[in-house]
């Protein structure tokens, strides 16, 4: 494993906590590219590992690897409430198609997703993800992944069909105001 | 249209768009105009007779409008062409949602323990099996003396010598300026209509505003955090 790949893993062993992309790539004074590539280093390595690293848009973590939930839940306990079918909806709606704005969820489910997405925002299932856009946008956490026990969204099932679907680009396309 | 609710029984609904997949999948129907004909009764009937929150209420009247149109279609086939595209948009929308709420029920059924464990969790789960934290001979009076010992090894607070000037617009002279420019113009921008550029004056028309806000006299309107803030005179 290359130094700075090292270097990756010991902090995040160290920080415990999910650790955004750009506070790594600031405390080891390396541009993106060099800490994304290293981020891949570290997947590659940590594979067939009882660790594992989680990946979301924005931050990274050291995870108990997926392949040995069944062994670990018999350690954890159910620390969080059930999901209401409400919840559920708006979350796989992110899950798949996040980043995403509240408009573009109401116009996938129906009605109007507001207090759902304030409730997944306080249970920190999903984050604020806004960056040069003028409406917030949405995508799941770190907690989100651990709880459903994968690495990176694109483990979701149908992920490929799902996150690509050309007719839910086409309804939010149609759904916004022409400028 | 039927005068009974539907003999099925449905839970609690989501929205238009749950209540008529769970329509058409109770009658083992596909997807279709021809399915949403079939179930736009029963949709009618469930909405009028079933409490649907305030919050919902509008998604409900628009689908049920769009299921109206599909209904006159028959009598009017020359639709024109928007109204055919908002018929066929709703069975794609309504496709679309299918497929989510499918993945929606797999997340929910998945939901509980977290399936990937990370650092220090576990440390919270073992806790009860160490030692415990209070010490066995502790009484309220050693808990006592102990806090005591704590409060006054505390540094003494320093209180600042800076103080806010008293110089500027009092909050009764504010209130008076914003009431006589609302009154000539009855919208304001309130970081462009402040008198006075320094930070009390900003202080105390902000408070007059909030005032004026409280006692219903004006409305106040933000767009975006640290937008404009815009204040429009009430009518009474």
């Amino acid at each position: 494993m290359k130094p700075l790949a090292q270097k990756i893993e010991a902090l995040l062993l160290a920080y415990g906590e999910p650790m955004k992309k750009d506070e790594l790539a600031k405390k080891l004074n390396a541009p993106i590219e060099q800490v994304d590539e290293s981020i891949n280093e570290v997947q590659q390595c940590l594979a067939g590992h009882g660790i594992s690293l989680l990946v979301t848009s924005s931050s990274l973590q050291l995870v108990t690897s997926p392949h040995l939930s069944d062994f670990m839940s018999s350690f954890m306990s159910d620390a969080s409430s059930e999901l209401s079918q409400a919840a559920s909806e708006t979350l796989s709606i992110i899950a798949y198609k996040g980043p995403i704005s509240r408009y573009d969820v109401d116009v996938i489910r129906g009605v109007d997703s507001r207090r759902m997405i304030e409730l997944l925002l306080h249970r920190g299932i999903i984050e604020d993800v806004t960056k040069n856009t003028r409406a917030r946008m949405y995508d799941v956490t770190e907690k989100f992944l651990t709880h459903i026990g994968i690495e990176n969204k694109n483990r979701l099932p149908d992920w490929e069909n799902l996150s690509n679907d050309d007719r839910v680009r086409k309804i939010i396309e149609e759904s916004h105001p022409a400028v | 249209m039927n005068a009974t609710l539907p003999t099925i029984k449905l839970g609690p609904l989501e929205g238009p768009y749950d209540l008529i997949i769970e329509l058409i999948q109770k009658k083992g129907l596909d997807l279709s105009e021809i399915s949403l004909k079939q179930v736009m009764s029963d949709f009618f009937t469930y909405i009028k007779q079933k409490p649907i929150s305030a919050e919902i209420k509008g998604s409900f009247i628009i689908v049920a409008s769009t299921l109206l149109l599909l209904k006159v279609k028959h009598l009017i086939p020359t639709l024109l062409e928007e109204e055919e595209e908002e018929i066929s948009n709703l069975t794609e929308r309504l496709a679309i949602y299918k497929l989510y709420r499918l993945k929606a029920q797999w997340l929910r059924s998945i939901w509980g323990i977290p399936k990937l464990a990370t650092a220090r969790m576990l440390c919270r789960v073992v806790i009860p099996d160490r030692e415990p934290i209070v010490p066995h001979d502790m009484t309220p009076a050693a808990l006592g003396r102990a806090f005591s010992n704590i409060v006054t090894s505390l540094p003494v607070e320093r209180h600042p010598t800076a103080h806010l000037s008293t110089t500027g617009l009092s909050l009764a002279q504010c209130l008076s300026f914003f009431t006589e420019r609302l009154k000539r113009v009855g919208k304001l921008i309130f970081q462009k209509s402040t008198p006075g550029n320094s930070v009390h004056s900003t202080a105390t028309s902000f408070l007059a505003v909030l005032e004026m806000a409280r006692s219903q006299k004006v409305t106040l309107y933000q767009e975006q955090p640290f937008d404009n803030i815009v204040i429009r005179r009430k009518v009474p």
